[in-house]
């Protein structure tokens, strides 16, 4: 038989050697591939393998640090709750468990049989979330359950940690706290600015399996946010606030911000806009709402970004919805409720943007007579001014061949540095400004800080614009004394306020005084900076004494409060377009004169009566907040028989020449405060000049100068800044 | 037989003491050897790879340890068996061999046991049986056997037919219910009989038919079309969930791995780790390094085979080899290409290393047949 064996020969033997290196090779490829998974996506593996361990490795959240008051009341905190993850793998581990958690579920939660089925379809799962933020009250009888003997079937259920952040006052100092968004990233106020602070870093708690195969677990514990306390006094905003509101209902505006400061440290006690939302659902339709309201809603279609969006440009028509939608908005028997619902989204953002913006940081506007104290300041401090300078007024300016009004056309007639503020006097303001000169007064802008951000801490500050010394030409340096013609912000306005009454400190304005870990441990302490000396004590005396005067028997009258010295100063400023008949008014006062603790300051933008000019409206407001305020801040009543006098000629004198003195017939061309100045070029470059041609009384046609167009472009677009 | 072994003793002693000692008592010690490093390397990853499942399961992190190493020991018997036998005995029990397997095949569609989806398992007792793995066995030997009586004409696709005739029958049955079982052997066969044939061209032309007829196969049956979808982008399908866990075991090894026993994927993440998928494991615990290893061992004992194959004293040896040699290197090729999604997933254990009692022992067996054939080898004759 082994004869007849068959041979392995040769040929068959060449081919088996082929075929195995065919295989041979065919191995090779394959540790090539193995190599090329690990080259190319081996570390993305990594880290979805390690991702995949939710189960082993649990987030721990840390809190988000409270916001308190200065006096310790919670403004904002982060409340824990409850997160109800389902593990369906560890449920479906039996029919019995399977139906023992299903129950439970249904019972203690009522999640449908259905939703509950549909989560457990993933079955390898170990993390399914069913119920988000859960009260502790919420989760404490399922707890419960599970702890007996019944509820031991019941498995593959846990909860998660979550904080849910919550504003306990609502709408309390909305603008001025922010609020945060998905979860937590803080949106402007301190809650954005403070960010970093206010946040923690998470723990998390590590499962490991051990030789035995037990699940071990390890806790690296989280570190919490720290917690800020801020200078706003909680009763002194909802005082401010509830001015603002009762305002608000009874009148009306475009809008009312209030600015309450301590001039002593630059603190702001309170910082509130007629603009309210509550921080808790700053996403819901009643932030907007009082946007689309009837008395709103006119200002929101005059509103310059409203405009933009339904504008079209040349040979182009409005799409068919946006018409619509102007139409709906337009028509004043559709409710603001019916409006939001058919508001599209970008017009809903637009909505919600003007909502949350803080204007007193974020909007530059012209002051007005406000800034005159600034002017008259400035001029005292560089010896411009001895103090006992007479000035006179005729009615009219003219400054290189332009004709610039006083408020009162008839003419203050001669008046002191005291009475041109008591009087509000453009023609001495712009006499004091011109003497001067450019250098001069661009110096005291900028000392006073105007035209860049205080630094206040708080997201989205504007900055303003002014005239630099080389564009401060007589024409602009003549409205600028007044308060024309540049853009301020009202934190600038107030910071540099407090330092005119203070004796000259320009403390840096914040809303944050300290900073405190969650045992109480101080870890910074933001004690009152001092940036610069802006005047010294004596003109800041002067001054005082002088803004005393404007309260007790000048344009201010109406800020009075009995039992308590006040000085202060108004301001009307025609808006442009100029000759509308728009105007922001203004009050920016301190009490008590003798040894200042507050500074409140209002503006009304656009308030909802016939004549705007001569409403004084923001002095009313400030009036109303410091008989509430004064008393809470334990401020002495001062005997002064001054202002015991008779308050009726106050009054009397106060009425006539509070600046709003312009018969509205002349408002065209006359701004009560400001504006003829018809330089001021906003309305001849960029508005309707058919109606100031007419009555174009100067009857100047004096090229216009470079800084004024500018100036004109800019102050119709304030720049719109952060948020 | 008995009188070979002193005859040759006393020849050689004559001529060379050292060769002839060899000639006399030749064991192919160093095959001996890969394959049982490989066994024992397998229950190591099989005892890795299962604990977790097997904790849960059954409480008992060594279950399938030890049923594994039940048959292991009882295959490594059964291979020193074999190898001590001559294996021309099987010449004569082939045909017997292949028809009666082919009846079981048959009688595990009608009445088999359901595993995992599909019927692949006879009831024998308490032990489970799976027959393709003894057809292939049976396969190796009738093919091997049939190609050696007709080595002369096997060039004429007439006696190609008839040698392929009944192990063909047996791979439809196969590949009814396990389509890559059913490849497996079905390039066995097509292997002994290239090998033996002296023709090259009529096997290019069954290749391009083999192609075609695999399109049409495809797209007969959605499910199978699916799978090819599944495999190109296995992250939108929810069935390529163990594909893609497999991947990311293999890429997340590096270059050394994680560590022996340190596999977090087999931790439920890999459904039945310790099967088909056992190899994505070695590569996440040792790595890149010890894939390059896993996959050395196995060229080691393919090559070993190889040189048995060449030195084999006749024919038949050699095709029985040959139709081992091919069994595990396509086994192993498919197993990994599967693992790496280099082709479409299909179920195909790792030879020696994959948890499977029917596998190991049988391919144990088979490696005793290698040893049987290597112990005929005329050692003076070839060195």
């Amino acid at each position: 038989m082994a004869k007849k064996r068959k041979k392995f020969l040769a040929r068959m033997q060449n081919k088996f050697f082929v075929i195995m290196i065919v295989i041979t090779i065919l191995f090779l490829i394959l540790i090539g591939r193995i190599y090329y998974i690990n080259k190319k996506s081996g570390k993305q593996y990594e880290k979805i393998v390690l991702s995949q361990q939710s189960y082993d490795s649990i987030e721990i959240p840390y809190r988000r640090g409270d916001i308190l008051d200065r006096n310790g009341t919670q403004l904002a905190t982060s409340e824990k709750v409850y997160n109800l993850i389902m593990e369906p793998k560890n449920v479906l581990q039996s029919d019995e468990v399977k139906e023992a958690t299903i129950n439970a579920l249904m019972q203690y939660f009522s999640i449908s049989r259905e939703d509950i089925e549909k989560a457990l379809e993933d079955k390898t799962s170990l993390y399914k979330k069913m119920l988000t933020k859960l009260t502790y009250d919420e989760i404490k009888p399922f707890n419960e359950f599970i702890a007996t003997d019944e509820g031991k079937e019941v498995k593959g259920i846990w909860f998660e940690d979550e904080y849910k952040r919550y504003y306990p006052h609502g709408s309390l100092a909305c603008q001025a706290l922010g609020f945060t968004v998905s979860g937590n990233v803080g949106q402007g106020g301190i809650e954005g600015y403070y960010n970093e602070e206010l946040n923690g870093t998470n723990g998390r708690e590590y499962g490991y399996l051990t030789s035995d195969m037990n699940l071990e677990r390890t806790t690296k514990a989280p570190v919490n946010g720290y917690n800020v306390t801020s200078t706003i006094d909680a009763n002194a905003q909802s005082i401010v606030e509830k001015r603002i509101s009762n305002f608000m209902t009874e009148t009306g505006a475009k809008n009312v911000s209030v600015l309450v400061m301590d001039p002593n440290s630059g603190e702001v006690l309170a910082m509130a806009n007629s603009n309210n939302f509550d921080l808790n659902e700053p996403y819901e339709n009643s932030a907007i709402r009082y946007l689309l309201e009837p008395e709103y809603i006119g200002y929101l279609l005059a509103d310059q970004e409203v405009k933009e969006y339904f504008s079209v440009k040349e040979g182009e028509t409005l799409s068919e919805e946006k018409t619509q939608l102007k139409a709906t908005l337009e028509n004043g028997g559709i409710s603001a409720e019916e409006k939001i619902e058919s508001l599209p989204e970008d017009f809903y953002l637009i909505c919600l943007n003007k909502a949350w913006r803080n204007f007193i940081i974020s909007d530059g506007f012209e002051p007005g007579s406000t800034y005159k104290t600034f002017t008259i300041a400035g001029a005292m401090e560089d010896g411009v001014l001895q103090g006992d300078e007479g000035f006179y007024c005729g009615g009219v300016y003219t400054v290189e061949d332009w004709d610039i009004k006083c408020h009162n056309h008839a003419g203050h007639g001669t008046v002191s540095i005291e009475q041109a503020l008591m009087y509000s006097c453009n023609v001495a303001l712009m006499q004091i400004a011109l003497r001067e000169g450019r250098n001069t007064f661009s110096k005291y802008q900028d000392v006073f800080g105007f035209g860049k951000t205080t630094n206040v801490d708080l997201a989205g500050e504007a900055g303003g614009l002014i005239y630099g010394a080389d564009k401060l030409n007589p024409v602009e340096l003549a409205t600028s004394s007044f308060g024309q013609g540049l853009t301020v912000t009202m934190m600038q306005v107030g910071t540099a306020f407090c330092s005119v009454i203070n004796g000259g400190n320009y403390y840096e304005p914040h809303l944050v005084k300290r900073i405190t870990d969650e045992n109480g441990g101080v870890i910074n302490n933001i004690e009152p900076t001092i940036l610069r000396k802006t005047i010294s004590p004596e003109t800041s005396a002067f001054m005082r004494n002088a803004l005393f005067q404007v309260v007790d028997t000048g344009t201010a009258q109406k800020a009075k409060v009995e039992g308590y010295t006040i000085g202060g100063k108004t301001g009307t400023a025609e808006k442009l377009p100029r000759g509308n008949g728009k105007y922001l008014l203004s009050f920016i006062g301190f009490a008590p004169v003798e040894n200042p603790q507050v500074v409140v300051y209002v503006t009304v933008d656009e308030p909802n009566v016939e004549d705007q000019a001569s409403s004084g409206l923001g002095t009313i407001i400030a009036q109303g907040i410091f008989e509430d305020l004064l008393p809470y801040m334990n401020i002495y009543q001062t005997e002064n028989e001054k202002s015991e006098g008779d308050p009726n000629v106050g009054d009397q004198i106060a009425t006539p020449v509070f600046e709003g003195d312009i018969p509205t017939e002349n408002l065209s061309n006359d701004a009560p405060n400001a504006a003829d100045t018809e330089p001021a070029s906003g309305e001849t470059t960029g508005d309707d000049t058919s109606g100031e041609s007419t009555d174009d009384n100067s009857g100047t046609d004096t090229p216009e100068t470079n800084g004024g167009e500018t100036q004109g472009d800019d102050s119709s677009s304030v720049p719109e800044n952060g948020t | 037989m008995a009188g070979r072994k002193p005859q040759s003793r006393k020849k050689r002693m004559k001529k060379d003491k050292e060769t002839s000692r060899k000639a006399t008592a030749y064991f192919d010690y160093t095959l001996l050897f890969i394959v049982l490093f490989l066994v024992a390397f397998g229950l190591v990853i099989v005892f890795s790879t299962s604990s977790y499942t097997a904790e849960l399961k059954v409480n008992d992190p060594a279950y399938y340890l030890k049923r594994q190493a039940v048959f292991a020991c009882l295959g490594i018997a059964a291979m020193l068996i074999t190898a001590r036998l001559d294996y021309h005995i099987w010449k004569k029990l082939s045909l017997i061999m292949m028809v009666a397997i082919i009846g079981l095949l048959a009688i595990v569609l009608v009445m088999g046991t359901d595993a995992n989806g599909s019927v692949r398992w006879l009831q024998l007792g308490s032990f489970q049986f799976q027959p393709s793995e003894a057809a292939k066995i049976v396969i190796i030997l009738y093919t091997a056997h049939m190609a050696t009586i007709w080595a002369a004409r096997i060039g004429e696709v007439k006696v190609m037919a008839r040698v392929a005739a009944l192990p063909l029958v047996a791979v439809g049955l196969i590949a009814t219910e396990n389509l890559s079982t059913g490849i497996i052997c079905a390039a066995i066969i097509l292997l002994i009989i290239f090998v033996t044939s002296p023709k090259i061209a009529q096997f290019v032309i069954m290749g391009i038919a083999v192609v075609l007829l695999m399109g049409v196969f495809l797209l007969a049956a959605s499910y199978r079309l699916d799978r090819i979808k599944v495999w190109l982008h296995p992250e939108q399908y929810e069935r390529g969930y163990q594909t893609l866990q497999a991947l990311y075991a293999v890429g997340s090894g590096g270059i050394f791995g994680k560590g022996l026993g340190q596999s977090i994927q087999k931790l439920g993440f890999i459904p039945e780790s310790h099967n088909d998928y056992i190899f994505s494991v070695i590569c996440e615990e040792l790595g890149l390094f010890g894939a390059i290893c896993v996959i050395g061992v196995f060229l080691l004992l393919i090559w070993r085979c190889v040189m048995i194959a060449m030195s084999a004293p006749d024919l038949y040896g050699a095709l029985i080899v040959i139709g081992v040699v091919a069994h595990i290197s396509v086994q192993v090729c498919i197993n990994i290409a599967v693992v790496t999604n280099t082709i479409p997933p299909t179920g195909v254990p790792l030879p020696f290393i994959s948890y499977g009692g029917t596998a190991i022992f049988g391919l144990l067996v088979e490696m005793g047949l290698v040893l049987s054939v290597a112990r005929k080898i005329n050692v003076h004759k070839e060195y």
